[in-house]
């Protein structure tokens, strides 16, 4: 697949986030090693790695939004699934008003996770441009991951901790 | 279903901006639920089965203007937490596609401003 359609279509971008991320890890250990060679420093790799592993848990955390499930007492059920332009609900057997009142709750912190993670995405969608733009050069993958880390980090810690407060 | 196919599935929409469509249906378990297992046929939950039943429905115009449809015949001690539900479901769409806009709008920005 061309780069340049990558780089115009985000929507072939974003699905192919993962594989971008895998590549800007693989590119990175010669220049880590080179560079604690050079400086006694080995400790650069553990903080970009762990930046790297927030970015693909963030990616991975989008098949989640497709839809919500929850199964209630008494065997009533409610299902919310979005597909393509539509989002269709579907109640099964007779939920009782507090369940719906605790769907609609759950489906909430769901959106609030989504719009967390979608401004993680959007800047992993950024920074993967870059790359594909200098060709996974390393300094430049190590460059701009270093400098985007801490707002990568930070976000994707909004989003873990949204996800824990809906357990 | 892969990443790929789950991402692609849900960001469709994205590239039709025309309408957004929410609909909300109710149906009795024993229709869908298995007789030997007991557990629900998910799979079968799907509004094309003729199964369910259409409670509510909206349409959200790329205009923002909005039709909305209401089954009067759905029980009046049911209809408010299900129009409720209805209603979140409308807001959840909305906050859905404003979300993956603003996350596109992002990674076009710049190339839109390099265009020009």
């Amino acid at each position: 697949m061309a780069s340049d359609e990558v780089l115009t279509d985000p929507f072939l971008a974003l699905a192919e986030l993962g594989g971008h991320l895998r590549r800007a890890r693989a590119a990175l250990p010669p220049l880590l090693r080179e560079r604690a060679q050079a400086s006694d420093d080995d400790d650069e790799q553990g903080p970009l790695s762990r930046v790297l592993d927030v970015a693909q848990a963030a990616v991975a955390s989008l098949q989640g939004f497709a839809g919500l499930r929850r199964s209630f007492a008494g065997g009533a059920a409610i299902e919310l699934a979005r597909s393509a332009n539509k989002v269709s609900v579907v109640l099964l057997g007779s939920p009782r008003p507090d369940d719906i009142t605790a769907f609609i709750g759950e489906l909430a912190r769901s959106d609030q996770r989504l719009q967390d993670a979608t401004a993680l995405l959007g800047l992993l969608l950024g920074l993967c441009a870059s790359w594909l733009t200098a060709g996974f050069a390393p300094p430049i993958v190590l460059k701009t991951l270093a400098e985007r880390g801490p707002q990568i980090l930070e976000l994707g810690a909004a989003l873990c901790s949204e996800a824990g407060g809906s357990d | 279903m892969s990443l790929k196919d789950a991402i692609k599935k849900f960001t469709d929409g994205i590239v039709d901006l025309s309408n957004l469509e929410v609909t909300t249906y109710t149906g009795k378990l024993e229709q869908l639920v298995d007789a030997t297992t007991g557990q629900l046929k998910w799979d079968e939950c799907k509004p094309s089965n003729g199964k369910l039943v259409l409670v509510a429905a909206t349409l959200i115009r790329p205009n923002l203007n909005t039709v909305n449809f209401r089954a009067g015949d759905a029980e009046q001690s049911d209809l408010k937490a299900l129009l409720e539900l209805h209603t979140a479901a409308v807001e959840s769409a909305r906050n859905g596609r404003m979300a993956l806009l603003k996350m596109f709008a992002g990674h076009l920005a710049p190339r839109i401003g390099a265009g020009d």
